[in-house]
């Protein structure tokens, strides 16, 4: 079982109060089986569509959104992929040749979109201006380990932190090498990740990073 | 489920109840919403565990747990970028055989004893060597992977108490002829620039080094330079084609040794087309020709001492008309025209250059000449000690400069100075109050020789800490046999089971990276302090108190009084005082404690960026430039020349063998083969061939083929077209998989002058399977 | 292994007595709010199984300053499975 859906969070309504909704994000999929409003996968769809049959659109501005009913691509893959939040995500498809340090991945993923070759959304990076992407990204040939690991995943970070209903929640991660938001939530992201409103793209106006307790100060300035 | 997670649901359900209670009830408000959250992740500084880059890493630490990595923003290194093995780094303390308890051979078997009662058995398995067959029948080999205050310990230790030179370390095989280049160069070992020459820099000529792979942090560094700057130019020197190669502008592809002479024709040609800056070679340069036809090491005992003969600028055009660009083109494979190309680079008057190299050049029995003739082609032109002009050598380990180069942990080396000088033992003898006797002026052997002096019984007892020698030794087939010998006693600190493990008598654990406090010292000069962050598993310890522990069994309570608290802290303030001084001053612990990393000399609080440049450094006694490394204040312009290798393809074994490292793992990949991703994208070693000997032999990509050295033999799978591409009658192995032992074949030649052996040239046969 | 919580409704005035008594059990925590912020508790428990869940619930029925009880989060280990539709 995967480690995202061991735990059977459920949210038990009292009363009759649909309006007052804990969502907890991991678990959305469940969660809406088991009958709770689950506003994080509500994706609007704004005309036009991110992917047509039969062809590579890639995605410039402006930006837009849309589901993709056929995205291999779940919120738990989108974690499985990655050692911890934040961590460079593994290559999960075929890669053509191991020469070179960038083999055309930025023919798909510069501004990401609809990749009929893998039949997927792909990402698109929030870091163009780095080039050597097999530094940091790397394919998997095999599922097996060369000795078991004790490594513990640390859980997604918690969403819809927001402190009002209406308000608009804070960013839960950190933003360095993933500064730019349409890497993770335009409109080849994963479902649940995915911006309601791409229309708007100054998106730190309204969402804030949330500055964990206690952060590390270096206390002297950097040379 | 861990009490971290449990903890975070407790809070996650609070939270709701909170919420719902919001608006069930008007004006209530929780004011423990907040707290009822999980302890929040906290980041601490460490530099890197794997390379010599030295990138800063930001450690996530949440519930004693290391849980995530970033690159640290405010890092002169990296700037907040790593590669995939730093992203991961801290998933390699997690492998499930983590050694957690000491274990001793009983009747052929490992039994888990108690930490204290190995070092016990540690240190009377010492004192009986030492009493039956003498202080030089003891060794200690460590690495550049050592902390500083580790490699400073055992220097103590080994030299200044037990009166031994018996002290190497793996970086003999990594970096020696580094050293023994920048000495005889300059008098002074590490590079006089900075990372900071990348961004000043606009041509960049890599010598045998796929940085790609090697230093990814800083090849990125280099292409975000030519994204900025349209004049840039890469220029990729190697034997195999790689990723490098393809990012270069241009590649050029020499046949192995050749080096050498392309080096020369580089200097040949700018005097020929009146390129040299002829005011910088008479006021700071002096030319000194070396011995000639000075062998490979083959032979046990082995011993050779270069000497200088002064020699005009005649003799250097002289010596260097044999290197023709079109002499040198036929026996290089270079063409005449890309000699010239990269003549005209050097030369050019508006270009900055920066070389850089690492293994290719060091690991060749030519090394140390290696190293000087890129020195000369930069001194030539007075490209050199300026922002953007610089040869630049770059390191494979942690701390290979910071603690074998620095504190010293080689046969000759003193943590400032070498034995062989009185006043650099005096000096030594008084910061570690033992008397000046005990500091023996002669060395022993350096690494090769101290594991055949295993084999052959002249050393007894070896204690290896932070690194695997069965698996990095040339010859390997030789150097395991002797450690297994009957009457050979090995005590192996490590974190995981090796093949070094393997053969141990005593295995103990060792507390990595940050589970204890320490140094490394990178490529460029920088000190970086990490402080502990975890508990270590088990009886895990660090190396630097195992090494300690055993001290104060052989009596030497007063060289170690340390607490365990405090003795990171007054082990830095104590080896400080070896360098005190414009020419080496080492940043206070206080510093190094607050900065990613401070570059030494760093006299007055101030970081030296440029060496031997009046305008950067203070020590310098004249300018614009002082190379006050020599008596002379000049720096030393060498005639080496081009000579053969010990062992060439022939009929029987037709093919060149060349053994490196691929980008996701990291030295023998005992660390990183247990970082799932990094297992998963290379799970094992592989033979690349160039396609047209791969068709010859009727081999395709996966195939198993059987390579063949006159040491050994070994099987492995094929690469075809794979992650590099070898010239057509060469074949590449990467070392880092100890299930395919490719040193089994590689020859146990050395540069004569670094004593550094050669992984990169000897002759196998190729067989399909 | 299940996590629970609750909202717990004290019976008038007796919000003080309520809080005491269900921090006297060692698997409860409980949160209150903020002075003058209103009549109601937030209960969460933390229990090693459903047998000690359900001892628990048995307990807490028997507390007389217990007005209401509801419920508003679960959580359990197993894979997937709902808390039970009793509770």
């Amino acid at each position: 079982m995967k480690e995202g859906r061991r735990y059977g969070i459920i949210g038990i309504a009292v009363c009759l109060m649909a309006a007052g909704v804990w969502v907890v994000g991991e678990i959305t999929g469940q969660a809406t089986s088991a009958g709770v409003t689950v506003a994080a996968s509500e994706a609007v769809t704004t005309a036009p569509l991110s992917h047509q049959e039969g062809q590579f659109i890639p995605l410039g501005q402006p930006l837009r959104t849309a589901p993709s009913p056929r995205s291999s691509r779940d919120f738990d893959r989108y974690y499985e992929l990655r050692a911890y939040d934040g961590a460079p995500p593994a290559i999960p498809h075929p890669v053509a040749t191991e020469q070179a340090a960038n083999d055309g991945c930025s023919g798909c993923h510069q501004y990401g979109g609809w990749a009929p070759e893998f039949a997927a959304e792909a990402p698109r990076t929030p870091h163009p201006e780095l080039s050597a992407c097999r530094q940091c990204h790397v394919p998997q040939r095999t599922e097996e380990l060369f000795r078991s690991t004790t490594w513990q995943r640390r859980s997604p970070p918690e969403i819809h932190l927001a402190a009002l209903p209406t308000s608009p929640p804070p960013i839960p991660h950190e933003l360095q090498m993933r500064e730019n938001c349409l890497g993770c939530h335009g409109a080849s992201a994963v479902p649940e990740l995915r911006t309601t409103h791409p229309e708007r793209p100054g998106c730190l106006q309204c969402h804030v990073p949330q500055a964990p307790a206690g952060t590390w100060s270096r206390g002297g300035g950097a040379p | 489920m861990d009490l971290t997670r449990r903890t975070m649901i407790r809070g996650m359900a609070a939270q709701a109840a909170m919420l719902m209670a919001a608006r069930l009830v008007p004006g209530v408000r929780f004011s423990a919403i907040a707290e009822a959250r999980p302890a929040a992740l906290q980041w601490k500084k460490a530099p890197c565990r794997f390379c010599g880059t030295g990138c800063g890493v930001l450690v996530g630490i949440e519930g004693g747990r290391a849980v995530a990595v970033k690159g640290d923003p405010d890092s002169p290194v990296n700037r907040g970028l790593l590669c995939v093995k730093g992203y991961h780094v801290v998933q390699a303390l997690y492998g499930e055989d983590r050694l957690q308890k000491a274990l001793v051979r009983r009747d052929g078997k490992f039994v888990e004893v108690p930490i204290q009662e190995a070092l016990d058995l540690v240190a009377s398995k010492m004192k009986e060597s030492i009493e039956q067959r003498g202080k030089d029948s003891v060794a200690v080999y460590g690495s550049g992977q050592w902390t500083i205050p580790d490699g400073y310990v055992a220097s103590k230790l080994v030299k200044g108490c037990i009166g031994t030179n018996n002290l190497e370390a793996n970086a003999r095989l990594c970096m020696a002829s580094a050293v023994t280049g920048f000495l005889s160069s300059f008098g002074l070992d590490e590079p006089m620039g900075c990372y900071q020459d990348i961004d000043h820099g606009d041509t960049f000529v890599l010598w045998g080094n796929n940085m790609a792979e090697m230093h990814p942090v800083l090849f990125s560094r280099i292409l975000e330079r030519k994204q900025a700057d349209p004049r840039v130019r890469i220029i990729d020197l190697a034997t195999r084609s790689t990723r490098t190669s393809l990012a270069a502008d241009r590649s050029m592809l020499f046949n192995p040794q050749t080096d050498l002479a392309i080096a020369n024709a580089i200097c040949q040609e700018l005097i020929a087309q009146d390129r040299i800056d002829q005011g910088f070679m008479e006021r700071f340069v002096s030319i000194h020709r070396g011995k000639t036809d000075i062998g490979y090491g083959l032979e046990d005992g082995f011993s050779f001492s270069d000497e200088a003969t002064p020699a005009s600028f005649e003799e250097l055009v002289e010596f260097l008309a044999d290197y023709t660009p079109e002499a040198v083109a036929e026996l290089s494979g270079i063409s005449a025209k890309d000699i010239r190309y990269l003549a005209s680079l050097y030369g050019d008057p508006n270009r900055n250059v920066v070389s850089f190299w690492c293994m290719g050049v060091n690991q060749h029995t030519r090394g140390t000449w290696m190293n000087n003739l890129i020195y000369n082609i930069h001194l030539l032109v007075g490209k050199i000690s300026r922002p953007g002009n610089s040869p630049f050598s770059l390191t494979g380990q942690p701390s290979a400069c910071g603690t074998v180069r620095e504190v010293g942990t080689l046969t000759h080396k003193l943590p400032k100075g070498v034995v062989m000088n009185e006043e650099h033992r005096q000096k030594a003898a008084d910061i570690w109050q033992v008397p000046v006797e005990n500091i023996q002026p002669k060395p022993t052997y350096h690494t090769v020789e101290m594991f055949r002096a295993l084999d052959r019984g002249d050393i007894t007892f070896l204690w290896v800490q932070v690194t695997n020698p069965m698996v990095t030794m040339p010859k390997l087939g030789r150097y395991r046999s002797g450690a297994e010998k009957e009457g050979r006693f090995l005590v192996v600190s490590d974190v995981y089971p090796t093949p070094t493990t393997d053969v141990a008598d005593v295995v103990l654990p060792s507390a990595m990276w940050i589970e204890r406090e320490g140094f490394y010292g990178n490529s460029e000069r920088r000190t970086q302090h990490f402080e502990q962050m975890l508990e270590p598993p088990g009886e895990a310890m660090s190396d630097t108190w195992q090494l300690i522990e055993v001290a104060r069994r052989l009596g030497y309570e007063k060289q170690f009084p340390w607490s365990e608290e405090e003795h990171i802290e007054s082990i830095w303030n104590e080896y400080r005082r070896f360098h005190a001084g414009p020419k080496h001053e080492m940043a206070t612990y206080e510093m190094l404690r607050e900065r990613p990393g401070v570059m030494w000399p760093c006299p007055d609080g101030k970081e030296t960026l440029w060496r031997y440049n009046a305008t950067y450094d203070p020590a310098c006694e004249q300018g614009p430039f002082d190379f006050y490394g020599k008596p002379d204040h000049r720096a030393w312009l060498w005639l080496r020349p081009y000579e053969v290798p010990p062992e060439v393809p022939d009929d029987d074994y037709p093919f060149w063998l060349d053994t490196g490292r691929v980008l996701e793992h990291w030295h023998t990949g005992s660390m990183t083969r247990r970082v799932p991703i990094l297992h998963r994208a290379m799970p094992k070693a592989y033979a690349e061939l160039h396609p047209d000997d791969a068709a010859r032999l009727g081999v395709r990509h996966g195939q198993r083929v059987r390579l063949t050295s006159r040491r050994g033999a070994l099987e492995l799978e094929a690469s075809v077209g794979g992650r590099g591409n070898p010239s057509p009658g060469q074949v590449f192995v990467p070392f880092f998989d100890e299930g395919f032992l490719i040193n089994e074949l590689t020859l146990d030649a050395f540069c004569p002058i670094s004593k550094q052996p050669d992984y990169k040239k000897c002759a196998v046969r190729v067989e399909k399977v | 292994m299940p996590i629970l919580s609750y909202l717990a409704y004290p019976a008038a005035g007796r919000q003080a007595e309520l809080k005491h008594q269900l921090n006297s059990l060692p698997e409860c925590t409980v949160h209150a709010p903020e002075a003058g912020g209103g009549e109601v508790l937030v209960l969460v428990t933390d229990t090693p199984d459903e047998k000690a869940e359900k001892d628990l619930r048995v307990r807490l029925e028997g507390i007389e300053d217990l007005q209401c009880l509801a419920l508003v989060f679960g959580h359990r280990e197993t894979d997937g499975a709902a808390v039970e539709g009793e509770l």
